[in-house]
Formats: structure tokens, sequence, C-alpha cells
């Protein structure tokens, strides 16, 4: 049975959202002109620098549990530590999956610094940090729409390097997936190449629910998610 | 006389470099940063007073509005590159002694690690301080940033990490310079760095942004 699916989805199917890059800065609102400028101009142009693959691995019944605090998918099995497990230790299924926009708009960026534009380069890295989350969010509905189809739920999508999970995990977890998946590979350090991948799993089964990220249970300091959190309660 | 430095601190705040740039809009087809500053030197200002009294002051009133929360990178960045262009026109008289330089500033992104961004926006701020910033790039190796060290006698050094498993590196990197020039300050920084960290290796600090690092590196050099 067919267990591999990749994409290759155009730019206009995602859903790139201006206000997050705006918020990347430090703007949660009035962003000054010039800054709103840049980024309408550089996103126009973003769009043929973006190379985007997409895809995942899905795990049937069977080839997924979640015991004693641990994650066995097929022959791996990852320390997903307590505020994951909570979220999937009643999975039965999941899908692992890969996204990448490429290096084009690494190089674009870096362009810029090297013309002494670094506002566009700054800018354009945000761009790019921006497609990634819209792609993975575009794979995210395709997962969901995968275990709509099969009648199972999804859970949201966790990735190593979030809610307390270890980015060295990432050696396992691309050990799942065919080599050069979506065009990424890992170092040695787990660091993915390009730049702009996003890895992780999303739970399936009956029993799983979509639900947010469980950031008050989390104590790391340096995640910008709680970061925002810490924003929302100062202010 | 003094609207002269006092123009140009203006267009060092709101970033504008030169002539042609756009922004501000109340600062359209003015002069800029760079324009003002040859003006400065031909009405008999020294490169001294020029730093001092516009351009120092001008980041001064930046970072300021960055620490309370009003500026933010972008802010900084735009203003660094019109201090910058500043700059251009002043170096002669650095090289030539006549004025102060700062000092020597290593910098790199460690090994297996390929996160630019981060180090080029500290390289710029830290350029529009007044300091020779010597950039590694990334993936830097232990011995690249020992070497460095070596060649550039007195240097300091900051590392810059974008994941747990590549900030570990830090460690061997500090070991391999501290073993060739052991006086070496080294300064850490990235997402998932933090002054718990740069403690635990024996490094000299950590700094969230460029910004609080550039005002250290103000206070101790
Ligand atoms: C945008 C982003 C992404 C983007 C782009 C990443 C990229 N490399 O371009 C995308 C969505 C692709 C992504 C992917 C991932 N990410 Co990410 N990402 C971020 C985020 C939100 C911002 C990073 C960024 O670019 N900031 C903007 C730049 C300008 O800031 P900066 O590099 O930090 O530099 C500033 C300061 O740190 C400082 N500084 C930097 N260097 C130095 C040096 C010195 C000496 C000093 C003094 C200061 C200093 O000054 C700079 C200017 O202010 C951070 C969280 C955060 N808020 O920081 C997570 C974060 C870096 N990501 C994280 C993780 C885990 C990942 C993934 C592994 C997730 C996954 N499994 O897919 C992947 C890894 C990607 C890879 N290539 O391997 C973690 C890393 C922590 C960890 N556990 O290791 C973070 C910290 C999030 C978290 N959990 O809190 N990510």
């Amino acid at each position: 049975m067919k267990d591999i699916f990749s994409y290759r989805p155009v730019f206009n199917e995602l859903r790139v959202n201006k206000e997050n890059i705006f918020g990347a800065m430090g703007y949660e609102k009035n962003t000054p002109e010039q800054y709103i400028q840049i980024t309408d101009k550089l996103l126009k142009e973003a769009e043929h620098a973006a190379e985007l693959q997409a895809g995942y691995r899905w795990l049937s019944p069977g080839s997924a549990k979640a015991e004693h605090g641990k994650l066995v998918l097929v022959d791996q099995v990852f320390e997903i530590r307590k505020i994951i497990y909570s979220q999937l230790h009643l999975l039965d299924g999941a899908a692992v999956f890969a996204v990448s926009i490429g290096s084009g708009i690494d190089n674009w960026s870096r362009k810029f610094f090297e013309e002494d534009e670094p506002l566009a380069g700054y800018i354009a890295d945000l761009i790019g940090s921006e497609i990634a989350e819209a792609l993975a969010d575009w794979l995210e509905a395709k997962i969901a729409a995968h275990a709509l189809e099969l009648g199972t739920k999804h859970s949201n999508r966790y990735s190593p390097g979030y809610c307390d999970w270890s980015v060295a995990e990432q050696h396992k977890l691309f050990s799942l997936l065919p080599d050069n998946f979506c065009g990424v590979r890992l170092n040695n350090s787990g660091l993915m190449v390009p730049q702009k991948s996003i890895s992780g799993i999303v739970g399936t089964g009956a029993k799983m629910k979509w639900r947010e990220y469980p950031c008050d249970r989390c104590s790391l300091e340096t995640c910008y998610k709680q970061i925002h959190k810490s924003h929302e309660t100062a202010s | 006389m003094k609207d002269l430095l006092e123009q140009l601190g203006l267009c060092v705040e709101k970033g504008k470099s030169d002539r042609n740039a756009a922004f501000p809009p109340e600062l359209r087809g003015m002069d800029g940063a760079s324009e003002l500053t040859l003006k400065a030197l031909e009405a008999g200002f020294s490169a001294n007073q020029i730093l001092n009294e516009a351009l120092m002051p001008a980041m001064q009133r930046v970072g300021d509005r960055f620490a309370e929360h009003k500026a933010f990178i972008p802010d900084l960045m735009i203003a660094a590159r019109a201090m910058n262009a500043a700059m251009e026109h002043l170096k002669p008289f650095f090289e030539s002694g006549e004025a102060q330089h700062r000092g020597k500033i290593v910098l790199g992104t460690v090994e297996g690690d390929q996160h630019d961004i981060g180090k080029n926006i500290v390289k710029m701020v830290l350029k529009g301080e007044g300091w020779d910033v010597i950039d590694l790039g990334t993936n830097t190796s232990a011995t690249e940033f020992a070497e460095a060290v070596a060649e550039h006698p007195g240097s300091l050094v900051g590392m810059s990490a974008l994941l747990t498993t590549t900030m570990v590196k830090m460690e061997e990197s500090l070991q391999a310079i501290r073993a060739k020039i052991p006086a070496t300050k080294v300064f850490v920084g990235g997402a998932p760095l933090s002054q718990a960290f740069s403690d635990q290796i024996g490094a000299d600090g950590y700094f969230p942004d460029p910004h609080s690092f550039a005002l250290h590196l103000r206070e101790i050099s």
C-alpha cells in the first residue's frame, strides 16, 4: 500500500499572513509604512524564489503506539516527554512529515546583505520563515483530509525542538523518511538543510483531538511561544 | 552650524542614509547621513566631534527606544546602515589615528549551523557602533575561531547558534580560543541561548539582542 505522499504546491495555495511577518519584526500594530511597503514588494518576488515541497509518510494503525512516556513509530522509539505524550498517548497511527521552501529565499536574502540592503535581506528572511510555516499548515490540512477520508481523526502537529522534545531526535525522525525527502538533508547536528524546513509528526486515530499547544505546561523560557505568552500577560 | 550636526543625527536616527533614500517621507529629497557628514567635515568639524556629538547620540536614541520596546530590529538596522554610510567618510581619520576605533570583534555561527541572519544583524549594529568586525561566516569550526583570535590579537569574540544541538559546539570553540589566547572575552547569542548556558560553559555573557550587547561592549571597552 502506498504510504509516502509528496507534493509541490503552488504559492497561491498557501495562506501567507503578513501580520505574522510584522509580528516577527516586533510590531503587533502600527507597523511603519516603510516596512509595509518593502514587505509587500518582496512578498510578490518571494513567489519566484520559493521552491515548495511537502510530504509525509502515513503510518497506519498498528505501526504507531505510545506507551510509558515514549512514542514508537515503526522501529524507532522517540522520547517525546510529558507534554507531547499527553497529547498523543491515545494515537494508533501517525503521519511523519517534512516541508521545505528550498534554499532560493536564503540565497535571495543573503544577496541583499551583500548588496548593502540589509533591511530587505532581513525582511526576505522573515518572509521565508512565514512561507515555511504556511507550507506546514498546508500540509497539516492535507494530512487532516487524509485522516477524514479514512474515517479517523488527527492531532495538532509536533516538531522535535518544541514542547520539550529534543532536536537531537531529528535523526530518528528522518530515518523513517526516504533519503533527501522533499529536498531536505540532515547534518550531524540535526540541522535541516535547506534552512527553511520544518519536520514533525501528527498523531492519528479515533481518539485523537486537535488541541492548541499546551504552553502553560512548558517551562522553556527561550521558546518564542512562551515569549508571546509573557507579552500577553504583561499587557 | 550646530544645525548641521543635529540634522545629521536626525538622519541616522531615522535611517536616512543618503539623499536617494525615500524614507522617512518628511526628509524626502533632502541630504542624508552620507552627504551631511561630508558637509560637516567641510565645515571644519573633526571626525571625533561628528562621531560623538551627532552619530553616537543618534544611535543612543534609537537604542533607548529599542530598550523601551518602542523601536525594533528593523529600526536598529536602518539606523546602523545610515551610521555606516556616515562612517565611510570618517574612516580615513580613524585609520590615520586621528580618531579612535573601538576595537576588533570576531563573529561567527558555530560548526554544524548555517543560521546567518542573527549574526549578520549583530554585525551591522556593531559596525555602526564603530567596531571592526571580522566575520567568519557560518559553520565556523573551533580551529577557525582560535586562528582568527590569534591573527587579530586583542579581539573579542561573539558566537551565534540556532539550535540546542549546535550551541553545544560553543564550549569546544571557547576552549580552543582560550587555549590560544586565555584572556579572550567570548560572548554568546542566538534563539536557544541563555545566561545559564553562558555561565555553564564559562563564556563572558549572553545577550538576547544586538543593542544590549553593544551597550555592554561600550562599558568594557
Ligand atoms: C523563524 C524560526 C524558524 C523558521 C526559520 C529558521 C531559519 N533558520 O531560518 C522555520 C519555520 C523554518 C524554523 C524551523 C525550525 N525551527 Co525554528 N524558530 C524560528 C524562530 C521563531 C525565530 C528564529 C529567527 O530567525 N529569528 C530572527 C533572527 C534575526 O533572530 P536570531 O537568529 O535569534 O538572532 C537575534 C538574537 O538571537 C541575537 N543574536 C544572534 N546571534 C547572536 C550572537 C551574539 C554574540 C549575540 C550577543 C546576539 C546574537 O541577535 C539577533 C538579532 O536580534 C525561533 C524562536 C525565536 N523566537 O527565536 C525558532 C527556533 C529557533 N526554532 C526552533 C526549532 C526547534 C526549529 C526546528 C528544529 C523545528 C522542526 N523540527 O522543524 C526547525 C529547524 C530548521 C532547520 N533548518 O533545521 C527552536 C530551537 C531551540 C531548540 N530546541 O533547539 C526555536 C528557538 C523555537 C523554540 N523551540 O523556542 N524555525
